[in-house]
């Protein structure tokens, strides 16, 4: 056999390798004696000395042939290292090899090595890695598959309440006591509540599930929505005596939103400001327009947001000091804003009270449109 | 003198495809993940047709953000598996990214869509439009678990047939 110098052969074979070297035919032959795991392999024997075709004794090399024959045109010091290949003996003993293709005194070779240690080291770090990641995936479908359920049930929970709001309705029509007229619209009073939870629940599901909705590029008409709004809930205002106002006329203007979550969105800020508000209070919505983008500001003079809970204020279920609402509104606020490339804020008003903001890009074009400041 | 044939098995990680690979050649199944690194190459001979063919499995790691199925390693191959996890639908746009990959590599080698995991009935995520989508692109598709055995052997079978029919040797 035309061996490798006896010292460098056995340093390969003691390290569990073997050294072949291609041939001028392409085909190889064995450089050093071979080692024990090889003829366990069922394979061709490489102690004949005789030239062998690669793929017959290791099948792999052969699609890293390209690789070695780059690293052998270039000479030294290039190498070429194979990735790991796991072959399997005839006790069915696992075999993790790999090979290294370098030119030695003008030998084109490649050494093969075992080497599990490295194997299972690797093996271990990668194995690791994935089955968090498949952990991961799970539990999104796990929690996408509650989301539908708890969707389909709050939806379900809708219906009943509406026929108990029309019976409540109906008898607070009829001729009373005073007593049971009052506890029918302390009823109703309840009924409306809960349905304005359910509608908080299922906008954030929706928000959640649809925020690349197209129908927000065609944009809203900021002004109409957030009369609406103003006009909508001052009823609510009068009832806690708190005066609701729009700081200034707003000019017509579009921005990048979808009409109905835009109003949502501008009535939970509102309805916020007019719950935390003291009587005799004001609530101010005012519009600023910044650039290319519109800031929409809700002002009030209630105490603010306690400094502890400004880190998961637009977190989801993060509830307020009084434990009231879903703890969904700004969260759903929040998704939504950003789902149209806008943001939301929180600052402490210096004369006290809170101001929360939104600002929403403008999709008619305007950069600096002159609206009423 | 038997024939050889290199076959591979391609799919995303944890399609099952080690497993489907130990199924078939050696009849077990381990219900433990253990994920595979670059290739496991195994044999067995079979009888197809009258003929003795060697059928060179090459087991490929799974394509995942941490590891991509390198193409490469389907140069000589005669035919594949696209290995899908019918309990995961994103497996299915996984396979088909690999199928343009391997078609880009190596050119159109006969290949057969196995679905696995075909077991977990309640978890299953594919649907009968999936594979009339698959069916549509002319691709073969069959449904297997490496769990029970089910289609496994058949699957090997339908590809080593095709094989034979595409004589594309080693």
């Amino acid at each position: 056999m035309n061996e490798l110098p006896p010292t460098l052969g056995s340093v390969v074979v003691a390290l569990g390798g073997v050294v072949i070297e291609r041939l001028a035919d392409g085909r190889f032959a064995a450089r050093s004696r071979p080692p024990p795991w090889l003829p366990e392999l069922r394979r061709a024997g490489l102690d004949e000395d005789a030239p062998f075709a690669l793929e017959d004794v290791f099948p792999f090399l052969s699609v890293f042939l390209p690789e070695a024959e780059e690293a052998w045109r270039r000479g030294p010091p290039a190498r070429a290292d194979s990735d790991f290949w796991t072959e399997t003996d005839r006790r069915g003993n696992d075999i993790h090899l790999e090979a290294t293709a370098l030119r030695l005194e003008d030998k084109p070779l490649l050494v093969v090595m075992r080497n599990e240690r490295l194997f299972h080291g690797n093996q271990k770090t990668l194995q690791r890695a994935r089955e968090l990641r498949i952990t991961h995936d799970a539990l999104m479908r796990e929690i996408e598959q509650k989301d539908v359920l708890v969707h389909a049930i709050v939806h379900d929970l809708a219906a009943p309440l509406h026929s108990m709001m029309g019976v409540l309705s109906l008898l607070s029509e009829q001729r009373l006591t005073a007593p049971a007229s009052e506890w029918i619209e302390l009823g109703l009073q309840a009924a409306t509540r809960q349905r304005e939870l359910i509608s908080e629940i299922l906008d954030v599901f929706t928000a959640e599930s649809d925020v690349s909705s197209s129908r927000a590029l065609h944009g809203a008409a900021l002004d109409e929505v957030l009369t609406e709004v103003i006009s909508e809930r001052a009823p609510v205002a009068r009832s806690r005596d708190v005066r609701l106002e729009l700081g200034a006329p707003v000019p017509p203007c579009r921005v990048i939103a979808e009409r109905t979550r835009l109003f949502r969105v501008l009535t939970n800020l509102v309805d916020n400001a007019l719950r935390y508000s003291p009587p005799g209070g004001v609530v101010q919505v005012s519009v600023v327009p910044q650039g290319t983008s519109i800031v929409v500001r809700v002002e009030d003079q209630g105490p603010g947001v306690a400094p502890e809970a400004l880190p998961r204020l637009f977190e989801k279920l993060a509830r307020g000091p009084d434990g009231a609402g879903t703890g969904l509104g700004l969260f759903f606020c929040r998704i939504t804003v950003e789902s149209w490339g806008g943001g939301i804020g929180y600052e402490r008003r210096e004369e006290g009270g809170a101001r929360f903001w939104i600002h929403l890009n403008r999709s008619d074009g305007h950069g600096e449109a002159p609206l009423a400041r | 003198m038997s024939q050889k044939a290199k076959i591979c098995l391609v799919g995303a990680t944890a399609v099952g495809k080690s497993s489907l690979v130990g199924r078939y050649v050696t009849s077990i199944f381990s219900e433990s993940y253990r994920t595979t690194i670059g290739v496991k190459i195994e044999t067995r001979l079979v009888t197809r047709r009258g003929r003795d063919v060697e059928l060179v499995i090459w087991d490929l790691s799974g394509e995942d953000e941490f590891q991509n199925v390198q193409t490469r390693y389907l140069r000589g191959a005669s035919g594949y598996f696209l290995v899908i996890d019918g309990t995961r639908r994103d497996t299915l746009n996984v396979a088909g990214m690999l199928e343009s990959r391997v078609r880009a590599a190596v050119g159109a080698l006969p290949f057969v869509v196995l679905l696995n995991k075909v077991d977990l009935v309640a978890e299953w995520q594919m649907t009968s439009a999936d594979v009339e989508a698959m069916q549509a692109r002319g691709w073969a598709v069959l449904e297997a678990s490496a769990k029970t055995g089910a289609g496994v052997t058949e699957a090997f079978d339908r590809l080593t047939d095709q094989i034979l029919g595409a004589r594309q040797w080693l």
